[in-house]
């Protein structure tokens, strides 16, 4: 039996490196062959891709946000073949922005290689859920796609402006504390309610519509998306200045004015970052992982099949409960 | 070739290149992966998929920049996603060769047995720490990786690696004592 009272314990460093010289790892598996095969399938696919829609970035969130609810209007989809070729045209200049800031390997992309400037290696995934953005689905969820586009008034392609805050929703005062407003300017604080919980506030999104996927379009580009956050912290997800989204709405309860919508009911599943080609979810559930997946060819595809189903009366709007 | 070349020959559409490359990192690769998803299976898929995209975005690579880095963090990343969607905890079964390094100088039976048991006393320490401090320890110590190349697979700082080394460092001595001292 060995004596570890003469075992030394100095030179961890140096241990540790021994040990990782013997560590038994599973076989190498080659790499070279799987690897080429997928490229000679991939490369192809996306030149094709590129070549008639060509396409852009989307990305990421988190959130502490609720949903908020939506009044129904079963819109008709109508999206034309200009809209398609705009849209197509918007995909396809995304070289600026979009691509300094791709996803996938590009999240870690090159040009902001370093891992350490953050975004780089954390969100570097194009079909999933950003490292640090995703949450946990909760409340009501979509149970499809389709079901998700029937519930939605308004679905679109967008660049948020600016984002600003509205009222805080009111809990009842108490002692326990507050926190500094973050949208204040260092005077005001957001209190702590009596059951400990923070308070929510309204926030609003603007965002110039860059392509309406499911109409009717807005009088005006310009629309205004109304969401929750928790008030104690600004968001960091999809609602900051130039991120490019896709989102899928309904219009607001809230305000009763033309160019207000809401997310549709669940806020997490139903907005995207647009990042190069790809969509990153916000929340961490199957549909949204499988929405992140779609090329946006698909993407348009499953839009307008799911506006024939639902023309067809084959699905059916999530209503949230009241 | 360097790297640098390769991966200019690699842009410009040279496979041959490309695969070159492969084959240099594709050890280190699955490697880092293994650590992170803890599955033979699951760290193929993510390896064989860093390189896809690593190739689907080598136009944007910076001429110049390190290569290997740039795929640890891709490499990193797709292994995260492979063990989210996996839906478990790591399990770290690592395991130590009884038998010497091939340079490694002959030790008696008896100083054979010891060293055996320090590192299996080692490997028993790391899995009762917590998955931030494993890997950065072994990121630095098992794949002996760079610093810069340790803070692309964590997704943090260089400057931040050092610190976080430390307090690993730390509190693997801290659970070594107490196991010492409750044997």
């Amino acid at each position: 039996m060995p004596d570890r009272e003469h075992t030394p314990d100095l030179d961890l460093e140096r241990e540790l490196r021994e040990l990782g010289s013997r560590i038994e790892y599973p076989p190498t598996p080659d790499l070279v062959r799987a690897v080429r095969q997928r490229i000679e399938e991939e490369v192809p696919e996306r030149n094709a891709r590129r070549g008639i829609l060509g396409i852009p970035p989307l990305p990421s969130p988190r959130r502490a946000a609720a949903a908020a609810t939506l009044l129904l209007v079963l819109a008709v989809p109508v999206l034309s073949q200009t809209a398609r070729e705009e849209l197509a045209g918007w995909f396809g200049a995304g070289g600026g922005a979009g691509d300094a800031a791709q996803t996938g390997a590009a999240g870690s992309s090159p040009s902001s290689e370093t891992p350490e400037d953050g975004a780089s290696s954390g969100e570097s995934s194009a079909s999933t859920v950003l490292e640090q953005g995703g949450v946990e689905e909760s409340g009501p969820a979509f149970r499809s796609f389709d079901q998700m586009v029937a519930t939605s008034d308004l679905v679109v392609t967008g660049t948020v402006i600016e984002v600003m805050p509205g009222k805080i929703i009111e809990n009842e005062t108490s002692d326990k504390g507050s926190y500094p407003d973050p949208w204040g300017n260092g005077g005001t604080t957001v209190p702590v309610s009596e059951g400990g919980e923070f308070p929510t506030r309204l926030l609003n999104t603007v965002v110039r519509i860059d392509e309406v996927l499911k109409g009717p379009a807005p009088a005006t580009d310009v629309i205004t998306v109304q969401t929750l956050e928790m008030a104690y912290a600004r968001p960091t997800d999809w609602r900051k200045p130039e991120e490019r989204v896709l989102l899928f709405l309904s219009h607001s309860e809230e305000e009763d004015e033309p160019g207000h919508y809401n997310v549709a009911v669940t806020h997490s599943q139903t907005a995207y970052i647009i990042r190069g080609e790809d969509l990153v979810a916000t929340a961490k559930d199957p549909l949204s992982a499988r929405v992140a997946r779609l090329s946006f060819p698909e993407l348009l595809q499953k839009i307008e099949r799911a506006k024939e189903k639902i023309a067809r009366g084959e699905v059916k709007p999530l209503r949230p409960e009241r | 070739m360097e790297d640098t070349k390769l991966v200019e020959q690699a842009k410009d559409g040279d496979a041959a290149a490309y695969e070159r490359l492969v084959r240099e990192y594709e050890a280190v690769a699955f490697r880092t992966a293994c650590l992170i998803t803890g599955d033979a299976a699951e760290a193929e898929d993510a390896a064989q998929e860093a390189f896809v995209k690593a190739y689907l975005a080598l136009k944007r690579f910076r001429p110049g920049a390190a290569f290997r880095p740039w795929l640890l963090a891709i490499v990193a990343n797709e292994a995260r996603n492979q063990r989210k969607s996996a839906g478990r905890r790591v399990a770290l079964a690592l395991r130590a060769s009884k038998e010497p390094p091939r340079s490694g100088v002959s030790l008696s039976p008896e100083a054979s047995a010891v060293a055996s048991e320090r590192r299996s006393e080692l490997l028993r320490a790391l899995e009762e720490l917590g998955e931030g401090d494993r890997m950065v320890i072994s990121c630095r110590y098992f794949l002996e990786l760079s610093v810069e190349e340790t803070a692309a697979t964590l997704g943090c700082a260089r400057g931040t690696v050092k610190s976080r080394l430390s307090r690993a460092l730390g509190r693997l001595r801290e659970v070594m004592t107490e196991e010492n001292d409750a044997g």
